[in-house]
């Protein structure tokens, strides 16, 4: 019984290390997530190339969100940036957040942002 | 060699009747034993029910437990030995009736002596039980504490996890199937793995032993069945004062028929010896027909 007991408190104290393995998984995430936008906003990139590049793009970030959702040590962060970042997860998760909305990952962003496509088609250029 | 024995037992009657050495005893036996628990902080993980299984099997490997069971094993002999000394006084006449009283006066002597033993190491054993709650506590509260400035942190990872699963499927199928591109390794992984953790985590919930104690519809935390328990033990404190306060009264009644026990012996050693028998004095009346005859 008290090898059990001890089993018990062994395996359930466990856990803890095994989930420190992904450090940085924040950081990753919104470098790629710079690299994206950056292809967003690039004006010398055709529909063609900006499509295929986001398709790539894409996928890779949605690994490292998902690297950065079940990243257990960040539980016991006392990082703001780490609270920022799941506070706004619709900016941070980019791409998860666009397959829940429905919408772009691009539309999304720019709408979270606050840059709806009326908004753009009704801006003119100015000094 | 009877009124050596006599003496004797007014000897042995008059250390009984003493309460000094019933009610210090118990403490001096007491002294040598003690139970040091070997339990961690990580018992504060276990549900309380295991929590409290784990603590009594921790007290029962202790020297104290051991103490106390050898000490209560002798209490039940001394116990019966005074019942059948009890029960068959009344076939003993003389002076093997005055032996058979005399051995139950030392008989109730010993048993209050282990008895008030036994009080003492109980005592101790609640008293490090309440101080091992009160250090779990304390761990509790501090633990409660750091928890606190994560909780804010946690609740956003946790809905920010809701949020992604309801969309895996979704998005596996926009990135991969939809455009016709290979599904990454790890994706594949991650859908897997995602899968097995989601049932495990439903299977944790749903395990009887991790279901939490609700009061009022609400969990009850570790911090409240913690002081529950302190409040438990002493509640069982209280008792066992209650229980020494009825040693003391065994330990007088026993004192008083220790000393009628004593004086009867004397009393009668006394009227033994040649020459001590209460002589009669001289009255005047008898010899009133000494001065009326002529």
């Amino acid at each position: 019984m008290k090898l059990y007991l001890s089993l018990l408190i062994a395996m359930a104290g466990a856990i803890g290390p095994i989930a420190t393995a992904h450090a940085g998984s924040i950081e990753n995430m919104e470098r790629e997530r710079a690299v994206a936008i950056e292809q967003m906003l690039d004006p010398a990139m055709s529909a063609q190339q900006r499509w295929e590049r986001m398709n790539f793009t894409k996928r890779r970030m949605a690994d490292l969100e998902r690297i950065t959702l079940n990243d257990k040590s960040l539980q016991s962060s006392r990082k703001p940036s780490v609270l920022r970042a799941f506070k706004d997860y619709e900016l941070s998760f980019l791409v998860h957040a666009a397959t829940e909305s429905q919408k772009p990952v691009m539309v999304h962003w720019l709408e979270t942002m606050g840059l709806t496509t009326s908004d753009l088609m009704n801006a003119r250029v100015s000094r | 060699m009877i009124k050596r024995s006599k003496l004797c037992r007014i000897i042995m009657a008059s250390l009984v009747s003493s309460n000094w050495l019933l009610m210090n005893s118990g403490e001096l036996l007491a002294s040598n034993v003690s139970w040091q628990p070997q339990i961690s902080e990580k018992i504060l993980m276990l549900p309380t029910k295991h929590l409290e299984q784990a603590i009594e099997r921790d007290f029962a490997n202790s020297l104290l437990a051991d103490d106390m069971q050898t000490l209560d094993q002798k209490i039940g002999g001394e116990i019966s030995n005074i019942t059948s000394l009890q029960e068959n006084q009344s076939l003993y006449e003389g002076e093997e009736a005055l032996e058979v009283e005399h051995q139950i006066i030392v008989g109730k002597r010993n048993y209050l002596e282990m008895m008030g033993s036994q009080v003492s190491l109980k005592a101790q054993q609640l008293e490090t039980k309440r101080a091992l709650y009160q250090r779990l506590m304390k761990q509790s509260r501090q633990s409660e504490s750091r928890n606190r400035d994560t909780q804010e942190l946690n609740l956003v990872i946790d809905q920010a996890r809701i949020r992604s699963s309801a969309v895996e499927s979704k998005l596996r199928e926009e990135l991969f199937y939809s455009v016709n591109q290979p599904e990454s390794k790890f994706s594949q992984d991650y859908a897997e793995n995602r899968a097995a953790i989601e049932a495990l985590r439903e299977a944790i919930s749903a395990h009887p032993a991790n279901r939490q104690q609700i009061s009022d519809g609400q969990p009850i935390s570790k911090l409240d069945e913690l002081q529950a328990m302190i409040i438990e033990t002493e509640a069982e404190l209280a008792a066992l004062s209650m229980e020494q306060e009825i040693i003391g009264h065994m330990a007088k009644l026993l004192s008083f028929d220790a000393m009628a026990f004593a004086e009867k012996l004397a009393e009668q050693a006394w009227q033994d010896q040649a020459g001590n028998k209460v002589q009669t004095m001289l009255s005047p009346r008898e010899n009133v027909k000494m001065f009326i005859t002529f």
